[in-house]
């Protein structure tokens, strides 16, 4: 066999290499990129909820209908460009779109002390395309 | 020649291209072999250890209500109670069921001494159990106390003096008043005092305390209620 052929055959070969590691890494780079928002978006729309509860942000919003407290945490703690709707039983929603096809759905039982009773929260979430 | 070059660089950066591509896939399988180590507290749980102890102190308030306006029935105060936190549970595991985390009531009791004694309260026990394991968490059981304790009552010519505590961290309150009665007599005219450490004082005008067989006071802590019931002629 002649050195050109060689040379040639390790470029072919290198090329092929490349081309299925490019492949390959694009892959791997995507699924743990997807995995990831939807993790983000989970993990702080639970944020969201506690500090509503903790901060009296919910008790404010039941008792006097004040959702600015509500807003506030939502627009601070979930991620840019996010798409939300906080429902709370019997009350009126709270979001930033009326309708959305939700990637994360988050449920949460709160105790009002003010009103003595537990209401069932429903917070969806979905990141703006 | 110049061909040869050529083909050892081309060769070279392709190379060197992979080596970085695969450098990159090896440190993302890294991450996501340490991500997927990351214990992620299950929602369930995380919901019952926030919201549970709202709901029993909110069954506690109901529950002391139901018993000053039942005329001191503690079977009524405790079935109010259980009402508010059957529904708490039932909404939990509405919303919870099937993933893997179970909350149980071991014990519940609400308990109240409003009458004749040194000590006077308004309390409930609760044993809870918050299971866990097929979420891949230990077992958490746990007893919780509220309430509201008064001890130390001073009668003075015309004021009563009590000291309030929580009962479950003897942390001092300052109560509010919400009904007094000498003699079995509402009175209306009374200006509420707090002295600090969980000395609450009422001051009563126009009743003289000296003479008084009887001293009933309704008092108030988040919305908690006790009363605070002292008689005088049962005394030696």
């Amino acid at each position: 066999m002649r050195r050109g052929q060689i040379y040639l055959i390790g470029a072919v070969a290198s090329i092929g290499f490349l081309i299925m590691f490019t492949v390959i890494a694009f892959s791997f780079l995507r699924l743990q990129g997807g995995s990831t928002s939807m993790d983000v978006l989970f993990k702080k729309g639970i944020s969201a909820l506690k500090s509503m509860a903790s901060s009296g942000a919910l008790e404010d919003y039941l008792s006097s209908g004040d959702d600015e407290p509500v807003r506030i945490i939502l627009e601070t703690i979930l991620p840019p460009q996010t798409y939300y709707c906080l429902t709370i039983e019997d009350q009126n929603s709270i979001y930033n779109l009326e309708s959305f096809e939700p990637e994360s759905t988050i449920q949460y039982v709160y105790t009002s002390s003010f009103l003595n009773r537990t209401y069932v929260i429903t917070l969806k979430l979905a990141v703006r395309k | 020649m110049t061909g040869k070059g050529q083909f050892l660089i081309l060769t070279s950066i392709m190379m060197t291209t992979a080596i970085l591509i695969l450098t990159a896939m090896v440190t993302n399988s890294n991450i996501r072999i340490l991500n997927s180590q990351k214990i992620t507290v299950p929602l369930p749980l995380i919901n019952a250890v926030e919201d549970f102890p709202r709901a029993f102190k909110v069954s506690l308030k109901l529950s002391s209500i139901s018993y000053n306006s039942s005329n001191h029935n503690l079977s009524y105060a405790n079935s109010t109670a259980y009402t508010f936190i059957n529904n708490w549970m039932d909404n939990f595991t509405y919303i919870h069921d099937g993933r893997g985390v179970s909350v149980y009531i071991n014990h519940f009791n609400v308990s109240f001494q409003w009458n004749n004694s040194n000590y006077w309260w308004s309390n409930a026990t609760c044993s809870i159990i918050i299971d866990g394991k097929p979420a891949g968490f230990s077992e958490i059981n746990k007893t919780i106390r509220y309430g509201i304790v008064v001890t130390d009552l001073v009668k003075l010519d015309n004021q009563i003096n009590v000291t309030a505590y929580m009962f479950n961290s003897g942390i001092p309150v300052k109560l509010n008043v919400l009904q007094v009665k000498v003699n079995g007599s509402t009175v209306n005219d009374w200006i509420q005092h707090y002295y600090g450490l969980g000395v609450n004082g009422v001051e009563i005008d126009n009743t003289s305390l000296n003479n008084a067989s009887s001293i009933e006071i309704l008092f108030e802590f988040q919305g908690i209620l006790i009363k605070v019931h002292r008689d005088y002629s049962a005394s030696p």
